[in-house]
């Protein structure tokens, strides 16, 4: 028979990665609602408590789902990002036995599923693997902070099947070699005249709108590049090609073609932007 | 001093162009390979420094970089590689290739500064 595994609380798109990502197991998975969470956590075999910011709400919502003495325990892997660990260690050991971090990894859950549930690797697949994430992440930080000067933080991480841009610039890049498939930055057009006045140290009305698209493009370059170096030795190495620029209303970054694209959102200068990153291993 | 500064992006030469200005030398611009190599042969006696970007439309850095140190009439222009490779065979293939320096994007103003003034320590040497 399979195992429950509860997802409490979780936003769509997350439920949705974290859905693929436990379909590679012998388990069912199960949407519950916060409110509903304490009366039904003994049917499950885990529970995954989804604990975006790790604010006094998520503690209490937590602690309520606590089991009376003498009921039925649900072992409960708290879900958060890089900056919400900090404040979900606490509840580790009372309220929650461990914490899975966002963007979740293959490995790691596979690795928490046996030791909290004793849930093995039903079938072999190539759903979704997360891997080749972080170093986009890391080389948008970084690329952000040093040829800008600007502080930017990642705020989410979607799945889409569509590569279609929310922002008004989008620096698209093909990627090619052992692992393909394309990276695309999107900022709106304040977002991008700002990011683009400070590479240059002009003001608005200083720049053009090709010196707009021109620092949009040479952006994605060196994100491209940064994560490029970091994948050098891995599965997903691949070439860049010279980037493209598009403008204009919502607007479609390239074709996907059946390979789901990660949708990393970012917030700097307290502005949204987005890297949607679509790379699959070569058969 | 008179530095060429070769990318294909305009974001690129103009933050070269500021900080080779503000270390006081004057720059002359290329926005592909054979456009470099056309202003090398014309003035190859003036340019004292060459800031190249590697992944260029047409020509790739590395192949005006073979093309530059080839020439016994450019070879000892001293090459600065500015790319955003920063896979170390890249850096290796560089060097072989006779680049003096390198620096990889994302870089900030002050790194950039330190290594045109490294690279300007190399002329002559």
């Amino acid at each position: 028979m399979s195992a429950e595994v509860a997802l409490i609380g979780f936003p769509r798109l997350q439920e949705q990665i974290a859905s693929r990502l436990l379909s590679e197991h012998d388990v069912k998975v199960q949407r519950v609602e916060f409110d509903e969470a304490a009366a039904r956590l003994s049917m499950f075999n885990l529970a995954l408590f989804f604990w975006p910011d790790g604010g006094e709400a998520a503690v209490q919502r937590l602690k309520s789902m606590r089991p009376s003495p003498g009921e039925k325990s649900c072992p409960i892997l708290i879900v958060t990002s890089n900056t919400g660990q900090y404040t979900a260690q606490k509840a580790v050991g009372e309220q929650a036995e461990d914490i899975l971090l966002t963007p979740l990894q293959p490995h790691d859950v596979s690795q928490k599923l046996a030791k909290y549930a004793g849930i093995s690797k039903g079938k072999e697949t190539a759903a979704v693997d997360a891997d080749y994430i972080n170093p986009f992440v890391t080389g948008t930080v970084d690329t952000l902070k040093q040829m800008a000067g600007m502080t930017c933080e990642r705020t989410g991480l979607r799945l889409s099947n569509e590569a279609t841009s929310r922002g008004f610039y989008s620096g698209t890049i093909g990627l090619s070699g052992k692992a393909e498939g394309f990276v695309s930055v999107t900022f709106s057009k304040e977002l991008a005249t700002t990011v683009v006045c400070k590479m240059l140290s002009m003001t608005p009305e200083e720049v053009t709108e090709e010196d707009i698209r021109d620092g949009v493009g040479e952006l994605m370059n060196v994100v491209a590049g940064a994560a490029k170096a970091e994948l050098v030795n891995t599965a997903h190495a691949f070439q860049i090609s010279i980037p493209q620029v598009f403008s204009g209303g919502p607007h479609t970054v390239a074709q996907p073609r059946g390979i789901p694209v990660f949708i990393i959102e970012f917030a700097a200068d307290k502005q949204p932007f987005d890297v949607m990153v679509c790379l699959r291993k070569k058969q | 001093m008179t530095i060429l500064s070769v990318d294909d992006s305009t974001t690129i030469r103009r933050i070269v162009k500021r900080s080779c200005e503000e270390l006081g030398h004057t720059v002359l611009e290329a926005a592909d390979g054979a456009t470099a190599l056309t202003i090398i042969g014309e003035k190859v006696s003036e340019i004292s420094l060459v800031i190249l970007d590697w992944n260029m439309p047409g020509m790739t850095g590395l192949e005006v970089l073979k093309n530059i140190k080839s020439n016994p009439a450019t070879k000892q222009l001293v090459v600065m590689m500015l790319t955003s490779e920063a896979d170390m065979n890249f850096v290796t293939d560089a060097l072989k290739a006779g680049a003096q320096n390198y620096l990889t994007k994302p870089f900030d103003q002050k790194m950039l500064a330190l290594k045109i003034q490294e690279s300007m320590s190399m002329v002559g040497a």
